[in-house]
């Protein structure tokens, strides 16, 4: 057991867990943050995707020994920036969820991609959102939410 | 105060009763009561049972109006799109309406299957009827009420955005009048609105669930947090059904927060190990740390290559009929010239819904209580009180939300409930949360079994095929279960076939036959289930007879579909029209691809833009026509059509099968069994639906099947192959 | 530095013996006696190794003796300070030792855990069957990835062995400028990776002993000698060298001027 010291959504937490423990279970068992969810453990689906230091991360492959001093962001936090919360507005009124568990990291992820490129490109859209699954298959309308929230920002709708 | 009445549903011809009550805070609760022919209930008199938290409706006083979904909600809409039925009937202001998902109770059965569940698209087909009349006459007996107060007629009264207005200007809120309405008779009889005063059914509203799902707030059942809550994971037979021989748990109970590790029964009768722990990183390095003996040597180990080895010989061989249509020796007939001989084989598919399979269970002696994300509340709830040993009622069961699901949470053993139910047993007061890993997913069984189908087919001097010989090997989906009894027929599982066997194409003569070989493999529904196979050979087959035949694939088609497949005949004609200015002006390299095919009711056709990049199909664009009777809400249809085409295409995916060697599954977790990936799903999927006033039929599987052979097909344009093996490895 | 210093991590660690069991098997094979350079199975005697030992053991013996050999010839170049040159200064002895110790250095610029991240296309490789890197990672403008998924997307500062995803400082690709596979992933040849290296309008204006600082510092060529965990908690293979060989080969062949093979 180690102690470590977090910012969280600008909230300094600290926990005390096994410095293997992945950052995704410290945020989900000790910090009680379910937001960002569990779908592989390997990185490979990007459900748990939060971000460090700016950088969208895989959280369930980052042992929160490994988090430093970085600020973490969370779906639960990413509402305060205004870019995070154009994307959330347009997930919402492009209708873009089904079964809604991806949909934190897709978030997130598209909020990284918007923050460097505020007018993505199709290719932009799929490089920068391979990684994450969507197993109900809503890709399309992730797409278009994407391109809305852009749109959104554009027009300083989200100022 | 409780008044009750039955009417009859047009669907269920069953004895229903309705109850309306006044709570105690204030406000209505309309609920209903099913009395299911059941065995249980046959012979003895219909009695509504008592049902106390079963309401549909209830106004709050504070004008809310929570409205209980009678199924599981995982994406596919219905939290959204049964609430607006009854809303819509009720004029109630939809701004105000919430939606819960209702517990297990009896009342929320299915009103045509007669367990509580969501399968074979059924959700609005089955309900659409019921959440109509309930609303209706919860509206019946709001008007009812103000009526009385005012001492005017119902007549003299209209609804609208849950107020009744009345002459003379006069209106009262619905939370102002539930009081009232509670005391009212309730209407034997309502009439239901025409078509054309929907004010919400057939309009595209958004989901209900949107905001939470996107600010992190739901809770799905992986994500409960009870006081005291232990999480398990078990460590599951290599093998199915196999057992250890020795377990070495030393050091997993050496890590701090391990509360226990014990053996526990698995359904397919081996024996597995739990490991209880304080928290799911706790138990998962635990459970790294057993050291497993497991004893293989009393169970099959399935291997793929055996398999189809074996399958491939019953293929040549007839199995049991599942349809005899015309001369069986017109095949004969036929030059050799004018026939094809087809194999095709289909690996197992893992569902692998995102939010990794779980259950909790709190067993408190002479109760329990269970938080499941389960598409079959009833059945599960049925099995969790037998390992508890108590009576279903004992258990009280929420329905959680859940992260997907496409068949993979429709147990009809329950074994995820039944682990969690024997191991929350040992800890009497404790919540317990089991939570299969990933990688207990995708090697733990209850796949889309392995086929291989063996087509000859025999064609006339018109081009159309005159004889049709087809053999299905697959294992029985439900074979083992309850729901053997009336879905298997003469010895052929009707999911095995569906597809195939109730085909719309006229074929003279048509002779379909199934072998059912059993395997230890556990199988399950996967979303359109025998259609993902059957839609995948018939549509493939009819599009090379038509290149044979030198037509254009469409009036191939059209001209081989019977007459009164009017579903199909609409969505082909729609198909053609909405895809012809892209289909027309393709770029170099591109090609489109058609399929069309009827599921669960609905018809649906598709055209799809595909070119060849990396050595795999790209898919630009995908047009797609959907005839399904009324359209609750068109865009709940279209964002199941554009995402159920991308579900799809998980059976494409190069690393899209699941394969057994030696009795182990070779993938355990999606680096090795990917789903699409925003790059492999269609980049633009338009969705047109055929109007129709009729019946709605359903739209979460419907558009599964469709998809894979209209990308085949259009690859199949561009290479000149034959695409029979899926997953497509190699294009 | 001193010369000597160079030879000395080759030699001491001659001093640790012996391999896996599979690879000892191969060992005692005729023609396979010398066992001594099997080193760092024993430094890591719980990790296991799967092939190339004995391979491994005829190269590094081979190498050290000509490099022991040929190094005293270029020790008073060393010896006075001066920083390592070019070809002008090689003598044809030195050329040779480069060459020798130029194959070593390639044998390890081309093992999986280097050459996986000097691809030729939009993307890394993973694995030691150098596999294109699962979910569709990207190079993305600076070698980092993109946005939403860069590199550091999953690779931290260090390795993390109990997830098994390996890190280090600032993890990337390596520029296409320094490309050693083509766009079949096929590796190329001593001779064309040799080329490219020395190419100073390729590998960021480095010299011979830029090269050399590159070789002995940066963090993910050190990485690569502390490859970390895979996620089933197996070692990750290792390249052919422990890096203080790596270090000394890389020296001598800048010493001998940074000599590349002929064509091809």
């Amino acid at each position: 057991m180690e102690t470590y010291k977090l910012t969280v959504n600008g909230q300094p937490k600290e926990v005390a867990v096994d410095p293997g423990t992945p950052l995704l279970w410290v945020l989900r068992e000790e910090l009680k943050m379910t937001g960002t969810k569990y779908g592989c453990g390997i990185a490979a689906c990007g459900a748990c995707t939060v971000h460090v230091a700016g950088i969208a991360t895989r959280s369930c492959v980052v042992p929160v020994s490994l988090v430093g001093d970085r600020p973490v962001v969370t779906i639960e936090g990413i509402g305060q920036d205004p870019v995070g919360r154009a994307v959330q507005d347009a997930w919402v009124s492009e209708d873009v969820v089904q079964c809604g568990y991806c949909q934190s990291g897709q978030i997130m992820g598209a909020v990284a991609l918007l923050k460097s490129t505020p007018k993505p490109t199709d290719t932009n859209i799929e490089e920068s959102m391979g990684g994450n699954i969507c197993r109900c298959g809503t890709y399309v309308r992730i797409r278009q939410a994407i391109k809305s929230a852009s749109q959104q920002l554009k027009s300083g709708g989200a100022s | 105060m409780t008044a009750a009445t039955n009417f009859t549903n047009d669907l269920l011809s069953r004895r229903s009763f309705l109850r309306v009550s006044a709570t105690a805070a204030g406000g209505l609760i309309v609920s209903l009561y099913l009395d299911l022919p059941l065995a249980a209930q046959e012979g003895g008199q219909a009695k509504p049972k008592a049902y106390p938290p079963d309401a549909f409706v209830h106004i709050k006083p504070d004008g809310k109006i929570v409205i209980q979904v009678n199924r599981l909600e995982f994406g596919q809409g219905v939290h959204t799109s049964l609430p607006m039925i009854l809303a819509d009937e009720m004029d109630a202001d939809w701004a105000q309406v919430l939606a819960e998902l209702a517990p297990a109770a009896d009342v929320y059965k299915d009103p045509v299957f007669g367990i509580q569940m969501v399968g074979g698209s059924g959700s609005i087909a089955h309900s659409f009827q019921q959440y109509r009349e309930l609303g209706a006459k919860t509206r019946a007996m709001l008007v009812a009420a103000a009526a009385e107060q005012w001492k005017v007629t119902t007549n003299q009264c209209r609804t609208e955005a849950s107020v009744v207005h009345g002459p003379g200007g006069r209106s009262a809120k619905y939370a102002d009048l539930a009081d009232e309405a509670a005391h009212m008779p309730v209407p034997e009889t309502v009439p239901l609105k025409n078509a054309a005063d929907f004010r919400l059914v057939g309009k595209k509203i958004r989901r209900l669930d949107s905001r939470p799902k996107c600010n992190g707030s739901l809770k799905f059942g992986l994500d409960l947090d009870l006081p005291g809550m232990k999480v398990v994971l078990v460590a599951h037979p290599p093998t199915f059904g196999a057992s250890p021989r020795s377990v070495d748990d030393k050091a997993a109970r050496s890590i701090p927060g391990v509360a226990d590790i014990f053996e526990i029964p698995t359904v397919s009768k081996g024996t597995a190990v739990a490991v209880v722990a304080d928290k799911f990183w706790t138990a998962k390095q635990a459970r790294d740390r057993l050291r497993i003996d497991w004893d293989l040597s009393r169970v099959e180990r399935a291997d793929n290559s055996q398999l189809r080895e074996k399958y491939k010989e019953l293929a040549g061989t007839p199995g049991n009929v599942a349809v005899a249509r015309g001369d069986e020796k017109a095949l004969a007939g036929i030059a050799a010239s004018n026939r094809i001989v087809a194999e095709y084989e289909f690996p197992y598919l893992a569902h692998s819904p995102m939010e990794p399979l779980n259950t909790t269970v709190r067993y408190d002696g002479d109760r329990a209580e269970v938080w499941a994300g389960s598409q079959f509340q009833t059945v599960d709830q049925m099995a969790i009180a037998e390992i508890l040993g108590l009576k279903p009622d004992q258990i009280t069961f929420h329905t959680e939300m859940a992260g997907g699901g496409f068949g993979r949470r429709a147990t009809p053993d329950s074994h995820v409930q039944r682990e969690a139910a024997a191991i929350a047993k040992r800890f009497t007061g404790t919540p317990v949360k089991l939570v299969w890993t990933r990688e207990d997913d995708v090697q733990g069984g209850y796949y889309r079994p392995m086929h291989v189908h063996r087509v000859e087919i025999g064609m006339g001097a018109d081009g159309m095929p005159s004889a049709w010989r087809h053999v299905i090997v697959g294992q029985s989906i439900v074979a083992g279960t309850p729901f053997a009894s009336f879905i298997i027929k003469n010895g052929v599982d009707a999911t095995a076939v569906e597809g195939t066997a109730d085909t719309h194409y006229d074929i003279p003569n048509f002779h379909v036959s199934a072998h059912h070989p059993t395997v230890n493999v556990p199988v399950l529904w996967w979303r359109s289930v025998g259609h993902t196979h059957n839609a995948f050979v018939m549509e493939t087959l009819i599009d090379e007879l038509a290149t044979r035949a030198k037509m254009d694939p469409i009036a191939y088609r059209r001209k081989l579909l019977k007459p009164d497949a009017k579903k199909l005949h609409g969505t082909l004609d729609l198909m053609e029209e909405q895809s012809a200015a892209w289909r027309t002006k393709l770029p170099a390299g591109h090609a489109v691809g058609f399929s069309c095919h009827e599921s669960f009711g609905t018809g649906v056709a598709c055209a799809v833009d595909v070119s060849i990049e990396n050595k795999r199909p790209k898919i630009h664009r995908v047009t797609v026509a959907v005839a399904l009777g009324l359209a609750v809400n068109p865009l709940t249809i279209e964002s199941q059509f554009q995402a159920g085409v991308a579900f799809g295409v998980s059976q494409l995916m190069a690393k899209g099968a699941i394969t057994l060697k030696d009795g182990y599954v070779e993938q355990s977790n999606f680096d090795a069994y990917t789903p699409p990936y925003i790059i492999d799903a269609p980049a633009a999927v338009d969705v047109h639906i055929v109007p129709s006033t009729e019946k709605p039929s359903g739209c979460g599987e419907p558009p599964v099947p469709v998809i894979s052979p209209a990308v085949v097909n259009a690859l199949s344009r561009l290479t000149g192959k034959r695409y029979r093996t899926l997953p497509l490895v190699t294009v | 530095m001193p010369l000597p210093g160079y030879i000395g991590p080759v030699l001491s660690a001659s001093h640790a013996f012996g391999c896996d069991r599979d690879a000892g098997k191969a060992l005692n094979s005729p023609g396979f006696k010398i066992v001594g350079y099997c080193l760092r199975q024993a430094r890591n005697a719980n990790r296991k190794r799967f092939t190339m030992c004995s391979h491994r053991a005829m190269l590094r013996l081979f190498f050290t003796i000509l490099v022991a050999c040929a190094g005293w010839s270029v020790t008073p170049l060393l010896a006075s300070g001066q920083s390592v040159s070019r070809k002008e200064t090689a003598t044809p002895a030195t050329r040779e030792a480069g060459l020798v110790a130029w194959q070593q250095v390639y044998s390890v610029l081309t093992h999986p855990r280097c050459i996986n991240c000097h691809t030729a296309t939009n993307y890394p490789q993973q694995g030691d069957d150098r596999h294109r890197h699962v979910v569709n990672v990207v190079r993305g403008p600076g070698g980092k990835g993109v946005p939403g998924l860069n590199c550091t997307t999953c690779h931290q500062g260090a390795n993390a062995d109990n997830t098994g995803v390996p890190g280090g400082h600032d993890w990337h690709l390596a520029p296409l400028s320094m490309k050693w596979q083509d766009l079949n992933d096929k590796i190329l040849s001593s001779a064309e990776i040799c080329r490219s290296l020395i190419d100073r309008s390729k590998n960021h204006n480095l010299d011979g002993s830029g090269l050399l600082k590159h070789h002995e510092e940066e963090p993910l060529v050190l990485w690569a000698f502390q490859p970390g965990r895979r996620r089933d908690g197996t070692p990750r293979s290792l390249p052919q060298l422990t890096h203080d060989e790596f270090v000394a080969a890389t020296r001598t062949w800048v010493e001998a001027g940074t000599p590349c093979p002929q064509n091809p």
